[in-house]
């Protein structure tokens, strides 16, 4: 059973005539990491509003665990951890009583709170801070506790709307660290987030919505593929670069393109200038070798092709990889920048 | 209702004094100077005064001011209650927990009424002297307040306090602005139950070239210096007593419906809002 599902979700909101989210269809598996990407006004925050069930769908439905979020609303939210994009912290309370207070309302027994509390601190690495005023903490450091604060109830689910907005680098990573951790815990984890690289890095899938609308959903390599209309796969090698691209574009049924990285543009591409220049840096590359990125069109079992006969022509290749897909390239093919 | 997270924690904050013990010390001192005056003052008054009616006068002084005191600081106090969460953006995370929206919304009011009702208790010695010293003191057939007065008079300041944290709760639920809320709770309280039914019911008294108007006039049932009025003078109108419990009838029945309101339409407004 898919630990979330939704089914054709639709939002509408009285004082707009374009619906918020529209359609939209989902499914994630537990331990699931799911980078939620879209434009500012996208719908991605009414679609985790819903989820956390503090928005009513118009259409459409929702289940986390099997259970239905409009109908079992105080299910959900027993299993279920939210942080919103923008929150707040109450003044004049210290860090251990601002999470024994949120422990309380998820009917944590008195007893067992002390535990916790310590727990979810040491897990955001907040200890430190315990006797603290809460107002007194850095915005990272509110983040964090945000987080704590969610995770007081153990929630199998965590939709996280933003976490690391308007956080400095150090605190960013901190937060991208924490994720990590709660990913290797199991959660399965709805996050959404404009840094793409870093969503990148700890998401198995992302989706892509703009005006309300998925565009596309799934593994991060497939999407791209999906996108790009290929596969990129880079190859390092030591000698005969100018014969290796050769070779390469030889194989029209599985290579649509060769490009020398380091910035130098596909041959085809290039002005006679260019190609000067290009040459001679060439020729500087090719004594040191070099990486050719591959646009990969055919199957995936069939890569093994180029290799061989690379090697079977006497090239002789330092390494052969696929790279690591950049997430911001595929959100600016597949978006337009329009909002809902 | 002490398990109440939400009572716990709004008691606790507004108790929680973060000065300096010096500034803890001032604060105290200052307030314990003024009541300790006016205290002084009202008692030695009494003491030193041969009237056997100052007792009953000055009983309903304090008991007008505590009401006076009421109706300016209820709205301010209370009308803040949900605003504040909504402007400091922790409504969502606090609708996202399992509490229910009856522990949310009685949270709330409790610890503002229990702040509230201290100012009663704060005068409640001064009350009791002032009372006794008019029911053992005062001479036969002098102005005195029984004990019924007395208990009806609390009923009033009480009901009223918790009919305006009501309606002060009510405006901080519906709005998104705390100034608008303190607005909206001074308009209805000030502007709507003082001088809007005086107002209506001056009109009507004149359209009907009617003076008992004033008497029998509904909406006056509910004006909150009527109703004190009433409690402190019992005598002053032929029915008053009937329109006294007519008006704190009104006050419970309208406070209930805005809780009802409040409680069974939590989620959707909540959710929509």
């Amino acid at each position: 059973m898919a630990m979330i599902e939704i089914k054709h979700l639709r939002k509408e909101y009285k004082d707009k005539p374009e619906p918020a989210v529209k359609d939209l269809t989902l499914e994630l598996e537990q331990g699931d990491i799911f980078g939620f990407i879209g434009p500012n006004g996208a719908g991605k925050t009414t679609t985790i509003k819903m989820l956390a069930t503090l928005l009513i769908p118009t259409a459409g439905s929702a289940t986390v665990n099997g259970i239905d979020v409009v109908k079992n609303p105080e299910q959900i939210r027993s299993i279920v951890g939210y942080m919103p994009d923008f929150f707040g912290v109450y003044d004049d309370i210290k860090v251990w009583e601002y999470l024994d207070f949120f422990a309380a309302a998820y009917r944590i027994p008195k007893d067992r709170r002390p535990q916790i509390i310590d727990d979810v601190l040491a897990l955001t690495d907040l200890t430190v801070k315990k006797d603290s005023y809460v107002e007194a903490l850095s915005r990272g450091m509110k983040q964090r506790l945000c987080l704590a604060k969610t995770l007081v109830h153990d929630p199998k689910v965590m939709l996280l709307d933003e976490p690391a907005s308007g956080l400095d680098p150090r605190a960013r990573i901190e937060i991208r660290e924490l994720l990590k951790e709660l990913q290797s815990m199991g959660k399965t984890i709805i996050v959404s987030s404009h840094i793409l690289p870093e969503m990148e890095e700890f998401c198995n899938k992302v989706g892509i919505i703009e005006r309300g609308e998925m565009i596309v959903a799934g593994d991060v390599n497939t999407i791209a593929r999906q996108v790009r209309g290929h596969q990129n796969i880079s190859i390092a090698v030591v000698n005969e670069i100018e014969r290796a691209e050769a070779i390469l574009l030889g194989m029209t049924d599985l290579v649509r393109d060769v490009k020398l990285t380091n910035g130098l543009r596909q041959l085809n591409e290039s002005t006679p200038e260019e190609l000067r220049t290009q040459t001679l840096q060439r020729e500087n590359y090719s004594s040191k070798g070099s990486v050719l990125q591959v646009g990969y069109i055919g199957e995936q079992d069939e890569e093994h092709r180029i290799l061989t006969t690379l090697v079977e022509a006497g090239i002789k290749v330092r390494a052969f990889y696929t790279p690591e897909t950049d997430l911001e390239d595929v959100f600016l093919r597949v978006t337009k920048g329009q909002v809902a | 209702m002490i398990d109440n997270p939400v009572l716990r924690k709004e008691l606790f904050m507004r108790l929680r004094l973060r000065q300096s013990a010096q500034v803890r010390t001032g604060i105290l001192l200052a307030i314990l100077f003024s009541v300790g005056a006016f205290y002084y003052f009202v008692i030695k008054f009494l003491l030193s005064d041969t009237n056997p009616e100052s007792g009953a006068t000055t009983w309903r002084l304090i008991m007008g001011l505590q009401y006076a005191l009421i109706i300016l600081i209820t709205p301010a106090v209370t009308a803040n209650a949900i605003t504040l969460e909504k402007e400091q953006q922790t409504w969502d995370m606090l609708l996202f927990t399992n509490l229910t929206p009856g522990e949310i919304i009685f949270g709330k009011l409790i610890a503002r009424l229990a702040m509230l009702c201290l100012l009663l208790v704060l005068f409640l010695p001064l009350s009791l002297f002032t009372w006794l010293h008019s029911a053992f003191l005062g001479a036969n057939g002098s102005d005195t307040v029984s004990a019924g007065q007395f208990v009806l008079t609390y009923l009033v300041l009480f009901l009223s306090l918790v009919f305006f944290s009501t309606a002060g709760m009510f405006l901080s639920f519906y709005l998104k602005r705390t100034l608008y809320a303190i607005m909206g709770a001074y308009t209805f309280v000030v502007g709507g139950l003082i001088i809007g039914t005086t107002l209506v019911t001056f009109i009507l008294a004149s359209l009907f070239t009617n003076e008992h108007v004033f008497e029998y006039c509904p909406l006056m049932w509910i004006n909150p210096v009527m109703l004190m009025g009433q409690a402190l003078n019992p005598t002053s109108f032929p029915n008053g007593k009937l329109y006294l419990i007519f008006g704190l009838l009104s006050y419970v029945v309208l406070s209930l419906l805005m809780l009802w309101r409040m409680i069974y339409g939590f989620r959707r407004f909540a959710m929509e809002a």
